[in-house]
């Protein structure tokens, strides 16, 4: 797996890209909660798969901003990776967007024109 | 069409990806075999509950335990595809799960609730040596409940 990162309206957006299991969930977690930004946002669009694993880092990582008082936002949740979070329930969790911008703009929705 | 398919895995998250997508190749032949080849769903849940039951199988296994393999078999018998996996564990119990408590955002415990809701049965019963978890699931039409 490998994770990219990009910057948009100040907002951290982390690009996961590959498969997110037992092997590759703990670095996946430390990229969640390292840096100075509390809030995040994970595109999932080029996450092929993800187990209980990934998911697991997902909720840690979004348990420790939340307390921190940031959050994680989720965009671009296509069917393989969506498919994991509807059977734990744990969509309900997180805020869900259809793309990357929409995510970005849901941490700032007061400097909307 | 009946067939059988057995791998012997070293229980190493090295080899993760090769047992899980294993799976997904053995639910794509099952689909493919009985003509539904737009089959992603079954497909993705046969890989996810693999990669779970494997991972949990290394997750658990013994310091001493470098000279056994995790038993991988796959049946393909018409429409449903069976999957057993064998290791060599202290016992588990499947039903001892709970479901995770959502709003408490539990780091774990997801494992196995998944794979009781990818596949359609999922039993664990207990071998002289070990554990044997048997799954199996049905293909059916993209769409179907």
């Amino acid at each position: 797996m490998r994770i990219d990162q990009q910057v948009m309206n100040n907002i951290c957006v982390l690009i996961p890209r590959g498969r997110i299991d037992a092997v590759s969930a703990p670095i996946f977690q430390e990229q969640l909660t390292t840096g100075d930004d509390d809030n995040k946002v994970v595109d999932f669009s080029d996450v092929e798969f993800m187990d209980s694993s990934g998911l697991g880092a997902l909720v840690a990582s979004t348990r420790r901003l939340r307390a921190q008082h940031g959050d994680i936002k989720i965009a671009c949740l296509y069917d393989k990776v969506r498919r994991t979070f509807e059977l734990t329930h744990a969509d309900r969790l997180f805020d869900i967007y259809d793309d990357t911008e929409a995510a970005v703009r849901s941490f700032a929705p007061e400097k909307s024109e | 069409m009946r067939e059988r398919i057995t791998l012997e895995v070293p229980p190493d998250l090295q080899f993760l990806r090769l047992a899980s997508t294993a799976g997904a190749e053995a639910a794509r032949c099952t689909a493919i075999a009985v003509g539904m080849e737009k089959q992603d769903a079954f497909v993705h849940a046969v890989e996810l509950a693999v990669s779970e039951v494997f991972t949990n199988a290394v997750k658990h296994k013994h310091a001493s335990s470098h000279a056994w393999r995790v038993m991988i078999h796959f049946a393909i018998n018409g429409r449903i595809l069976e999957v057993v996996v064998k290791d060599r564990n202290r016992p588990f119990d499947l039903d001892s799960a709970p479901k995770p408590v959502l709003d408490t955002l539990p780091a774990s415990g997801y494992g196995l609730f998944l794979v009781k809701h990818a596949m359609d049965t999922v039993m664990v019963h207990r071998e002289a040596d070990g554990n044997v978890v048997t799954m199996a699931k049905m293909v059916k039409p993209e769409g179907a409940s």
